[in-house]
C-alpha cells in the first residue's frame, strides 16, 4: 500500500458495537471522498487519524507514520472534527494562533499564520470576536482555518460543509479544491453524495465499518445506474395505473405489494419523476403517495454489496 | 424522494397532567443518579447508622436502660451529617448542572412544562435520595430493635418520630443547597465541590467566630451545628450544643427553602445559547 | 528543543488562561476569601491582640489548608482534562505535534500556577487582617511558612487531582473522599497511618517552621527538607503516571458511536 493514507483491516469497537470492522481501503494523492450513511464509521476512521483513538485490530498509516502516536510527523497533518467544541472563551485569532503555538510554532510567525488562515477562510472582520458569538457557519470555518494555518501536507475534514448557508458552502468548496491543486491532500468525509462529487472524483464508500467502494466516483455511479430504480405507489387503482406505466419503455417492472400498493422497477428515475405528473393529471389518475425505495445511499451500498444487507 | 396525502382520522389523545409529567421527569432523574458511586455512598450511610444504633441498644437493653436518648447515638456525630453531604452531593450537583450544560434543558422546558414543576422534579428526585438515606437506616436499625424485642413499640415509635423529623430537616436543607449551587454552574463537578466547599467552611468558620465573639447566633450559620442541635433534642437530650434546636430548626428549614427560590430564579435567568 | 519549550509554554498558558476566567474565577476568589472575612468578622469585635493574631493563624490550619485550598486545587486540577475530555477540547492538543507527555506537565503547570494565584493570597490574607486589625505583628517567618505551606499544598494535591481527572470519570467524587474524608480522618489514627496522607507532611512541616502559635502543635518527627521532599516527590510521580497513562488514553468522548 502507498497511499497517503493506508488502512488495512483496521477494527475499532465501543464496547459491543463495532465502529470499524475490518475497513481496509487506500486513500491516493489528492482530493479523496470519504462517503458513507450515518453511523457508518466515517468519524470513527477520522479519530483513529487524528490519534484520539487506537485501533483495536489492523494497521493505520499516514504519511507513512501509524496513526496512534505523537511526534513531529502531526505538524505535516491537519483535523478538522466534526462536533468538537470550541475555546468559547478565545477570540478567533487567539485560538488560531494559540493552537499553533502549540505545534510550536515561534509566536511571531504564530500571529502571522492565524491571520493568514482566517482571511482564507473568510473571517477576518470576526477574528477578534470570542468564539462564542460565531454562528455555526463560523464556528465550521474558524475550525478549518486552525486545520491549515501550519500548512499541512494533509488535511482531515469530517463533514466540513455541515451546518454551512449555500454561499459558504461554495466558498469552502472553492477552498478545498484550490488547497489541493497546491499540493495538499485532503480527505473530505461526508454522508452526502452531491456535495463530494463536486469536490473529487475519487471516494472511498464505507458501510457497517468496512469499506465497499474506492476509486473513481463515475464508475462507482454506473455501477449504480446498471440497476433498476424502484419507485413505490399508493393509489386505489393499482391495475389501472399499472397498466399504464408499463406502456413505459424504461419500467421494466411491475409488481403489486400489498392492496392499493405497486411497486415500479425503473432504469431512468429521471424520465419516470418527469411523466408521471403529466400522466396523472392527463389520465386523472388518483396516486395518493410516491416513494423512491431506493434513493438513498443504504440502497446504493445495499446494491454494491450484492444486496446481503 | 415521497409525496404523501395527509390523513386525518385519530381521535385527540387526552394530554396528561403536571403532576404525571413532572412525575415522569422526577423519575427518570432518580434513576439516572442511581449509579453505582450513590448506591455505595447511602450502603454506606445504612451500615454505619444501623450498625451503631442497633449494637448500641443491645448494649443498653441488657442493663435494661434502653430509651429515647439510647436511639440517638448515630447522630451524635458530625459523621452523619458529613454522609448526608456525600450523598447531596452525589444526588444534587448535578441536577441543574448537567441540564444547562448538556442544553438538554431545552428539550425539557420546550414541552408544556412549567419551570416550577421541572424543579419540584429535580427536587423530587434529589429529595427522595436523601430520604433514603436520611431517614432510612434509622428506621432499619428500629425495626431491628422491634423485631428482637430491646425497647416497647411505643420507644420505636418515638424514636422513628425522632429520625423522621430529623432526617426531612436535613433532606430539605441539603436538597435546597445541592439545587441552589448546582443551579450556578454548568458542571456538576463545580456544583459538587462548592457544596462542600459551603458547609465545611460555614461548619469550621462560624463556631470559630462564635466562640471568639461570644456571638452565638453566627453559631446558627453552621448546618451541621444545626442538625446536631436538632437531632439531639428530637431525642430528648440537652446540650452540648449552644444553639436553640427550635430556631436551629427553622434556620435549616428556610434556607432549604430559600437556597430553593434562589435555585428557581436562577433557572428562570438561564439562556441556553447554542451554536 | 526551542520548539518543545515553545510547546510547552503555549500549553501551560493555556491552561492558566482558561483556569482563571469567568464565573470559575469569580466564584474560586470568593471562596478564597472566606478566611479573610472570618479574621474580619472576628476583628470588628476587637478582642485582644493575641487573640486576634492566634485566631488569624489557626484559621490556617483550621480551614485554609485543609479546605480552602483543597477546594481551589481540586476544582483547577481534576477539570484540567475531565472538563476538556467532556467538552471535545482535548483534541485540539492531542492532535498537534505536541508530545501527550508535555500536554501533561503543560497542564499541570498551568494549573499550579492558577491555583498559587489564589490560594496564596487565600492563606497570607486574613494574617494581614489580623496585623492591621489590632493584632500583634507577625514574624517574617509565620507568613513566608504560611505562603509555602500553602504553595506545597497545591503542589501535591495538584498533581494526585490532576491524574485522577485524567484516569478517572468520577474524579470529583474520589477528590472528594479523599480531599475531605481520608485527610481528616487517617491523621487521626495512631501510629505511622497519619504518613499516608498529605496533609500530614504539610502540618510537620509548619511545625518545624514555627516553632510558637498555634501552628506548631502538629506531630512533626521529619525534619522540614524531608516533610517539603515528600509532596514534591509525590507530585512527580502523579505528573509522571499521568504522563504514562495519557500516551494509552483515548480521548474520544464515550458517547459517540461512530
Amino acid at each position: 500500500m502507498t497511499g497517503i493514507v493506508d488502512a488495512d483491516s483496521v477494527t475499532k469497537r465501543y464496547g459491543e458495537v463495532l465502529g470499524l470492522n475490518g475497513f481496509s481501503a487506500t486513500f491516493p494523492p489528492g482530493i479523496t471522498g470519504l462517503v458513507g450513511p450515518n453511523g457508518a464509521g466515517k468519524s470513527t476512521l477520522f479519530r483513529l487519524l487524528a490519534g484520539q483513538l487506537r485501533c483495536d485490530a489492523g494497521t493505520l498509516t499516514l504519511l507513512g507514520f501509524p496513526a496512534w502516536g505523537q511526534g513531529e510527523f502531526r505538524r505535516r497533518v491537519g483535523y478538522c472534527p466534526e462536533h468538537a467544541s470550541l475555546f468559547d472563551w478565545m477570540t478567533g485569532a487567539d485560538f488560531v494562533t494559540t493552537l499553533l503555538r502549540v505545534d510550536g510554532f515561534p509566536r511571531a510567525e504564530a500571529q502571522e499564520r492565524a491571520l493568514r488562515a482566517i482571511e482564507t477562510v473568510g473571517l477576518t472582520e470576526a477574528r477578534d470576536r470570542r468564539l462564542k458569538a460565531y454562528s455555526k457557519g463560523m464556528r465550521q470555518r474558524i475550525k478549518l482555518a486552525q486545520c491549515i494555518a501550519h500548512d499541512p501536507q494533509l488535511i482531515l475534514l469530517d463533514e466540513p460543509l455541515n451546518g454551512v448557508d449555500p454561499v459558504g458552502r461554495a466558498h469552502l468548496s472553492a477552498l478545498l479544491r484550490q488547497l489541493s491543486a497546491t499540493g495538499h491532500h485532503l480527505i473530505v468525509s461526508s454522508h452526502v453524495l452531491y456535495e463530494v462529487e463536486r469536490l473529487t472524483d475519487q471516494i472511498v464508500m464505507i458501510a457497517h465499518g468496512q469499506a465497499i467502494a474506492q476509486g473513481d466516483l463515475h464508475r462507482i455511479r454506473d455501477l449504480i445506474d446498471s440497476r433498476p430504480h424502484m419507485v413505490d405507489l399508493e393509489t386505489p387503482d393499482p391495475r389501472g395505473v399499472a397498466k399504464l406505466l408499463g406502456a413505459w419503455d424504461h419500467v421494466v417492472s411491475i409488481e403489486f405489494t400489498g392492496p392499493g400498493k405497486l411497486r415500479v422497477l425503473t432504469r431512468s428515475p429521471e424520465a419516470f419523476y418527469a411523466a408521471l405528473p403529466a400522466l396523472v393529471v392527463t389520465e386523472k389518475l388518483d396516486v395518493r403517495s410516491v416513494h423512491s425505495a431506493d434513493d438513498n445511499l443504504d440502497a446504493v451500498f445495499r446494491y454494491l454489496a450484492g444486496g446481503g444487507r | 424522494m415521497s409525496i404523501s396525502a395527509p390523513r386525518y382520522g385519530a381521535a385527540p389523545v387526552a394530554k396528561t397532567g403536571r403532576i404525571h409529567r413532572a412525575l415522569t421527569i422526577a423519575h427518570r432523574e432518580f434513576n439516572r443518579r442511581s449509579g453505582v458511586g450513590t448506591v455505595a455512598v447511602v450502603t454506606l450511610t445504612y451500615l454505619a447508622i444501623t450498625l451503631v444504633l442497633t449494637i448500641n441498644t443491645s448494649f443498653a437493653s441488657l442493663t435494661g436502660t434502653v430509651t429515647l436518648a439510647t436511639f440517638e447515638t448515630p447522630y451524635s456525630s458530625p459523621a452523619w451529617p458529613f454522609l448526608m453531604l456525600i450523598v447531596a452531593t452525589s444526588v444534587g450537583a448535578g441536577g441543574l448542572a448537567e441540564d444547562v450544560g448538556n442544553r438538554s434543558i431545552t428539550l425539557y422546558l420546550s414541552r408544556p412544562i412549567r419551570l416550577i414543576d421541572y424543579l419540584a422534579a429535580k427536587s423530587a428526585a434529589t429529595g427522595t435520595w436523601l430520604v433514603i438515606a436520611a431517614v432510612g437506616p434509622g428506621l432499619a436499625g428500629l425495626a431491628v430493635v422491634l423485631v428482637l424485642g430491646w425497647a416497647p413499640s411505643s420507644l420505636v415509635l418515638t424514636g422513628a418520630g425522632a429520625f423522621v423529623a430529623t432526617g426531612l430537616l436535613a433532606c430539605i436543607f441539603f436538597t435546597g443547597l445541592a439545587l441552589a449551587l448546582s443551579s450556578l454552574t454548568t458542571r456538576a463537578l463545580y456544583a459538587g465541590v462548592a457544596i462542600f466547599g459551603v458547609v465545611l467552611s460555614l461548619e469550621i468558620g462560624a463556631p470559630l467566630v462564635s466562640g471568639i465573639t461570644g456571638n452565638t447566633s453566627v453559631a446558627y450559620a453552621s448546618p451541621i451545628n444545626d442538625l446536631l442541635s436538632v437531632a439531639q433534642s428530637a431525642f430528648g437530650i440537652s446540650g452540648p450544643y449552644a444553639t436553640d434546636p427550635a430556631t436551629s430548626a427553622v434556620v435549616l428549614a428556610l434556607s432549604g427553602v430559600f437556597f430553593a427560590v434562589f435555585a428557581g430564579w436562577r433557572m428562570s435567568r438561564v439562556e441556553v445559547v447554542g451554536e | 528543543m526551542t520548539g518543545e519549550w515553545t510547546r510547552l509554554v503555549a500549553v501551560t498558558w493555556l491552561s492558566l488562561r482558561s483556569s482563571l476566567r469567568g464565573w470559575r474565577l469569580a466564584g474560586l476568589s470568593a471562596f478564597a476569601l472566606i478566611p479573610t472575612l472570618i479574621v474580619v468578622s472576628v476583628a470588628s469585635t476587637h478582642p485582644a491582640a493575641s487573640t486576634l493574631s492566634n485566631s488569624a493563624e489557626a484559621l490556617f490550619g483550621l480551614l485554609t489548608l485543609p479546605i480552602v485550598t483543597m477546594v481551589i486545587v481540586l476544582v483547577l486540577s481534576v477539570g484540567q482534562f475531565r472538563n476538556e475530555i467532556d467538552n471535545e477540547t482535548l483534541l485540539y492538543l492531542s492532535d498537534r505535534s505536541i508530545t501527550r507527555p508535555m500536554i501533561v506537565v503543560g497542564k499541570y503547570l498551568g494549573s499550579l500556577a492558577a491555583a498559587l494565584v489564589l490560594v496564596i493570597p487565600a492563606a497570607l490574607l486574613p494574617l494581614a487582617v489580623a496585623s492591621w486589625g489590632g493584632g500583634n505583628g507577625y514574624p517574617a517567618v509565620v507568613p513566608l511558612t504560611v505562603a509555602a505551606a500553602a504553595a506545597l499544598a497545591a503542589i501535591a494535591y495538584g498533581g494526585f487531582f490532576l491524574f485522577l481527572g485524567l484516569v478517572s470519570r468520577a474524579a470529583l467524587l474520589i477528590g472528594i473522599l479523599y480531599g475531605f474524608l481520608w485527610e481528616e480522618l487517617v491523621p487521626l489514627l495512631p501510629g505511622s497511618a497519619p504518613r499516608l496522607t498529605l496533609v500530614f507532611y504539610l502540618r510537620n512541616f509548619l511545625s518545624t517552621e514555627l516553632t510558637t502559635g498555634p501552628l506548631s502543635g502538629y506531630p512533626a518527627p521529619l525534619t522540614a527538607t524531608a516533610s517539603i521532599l515528600v509532596p514534591i516527590a509525590l507530585a512527580a510521580v502523579f505528573v509522571v503516571l499521568g504522563s504514562l497513562a495519557f500516551r494509552y488514553l483515548e480521548t474520544a468522548p464515550e458517547r459517540e458511536s461512530a
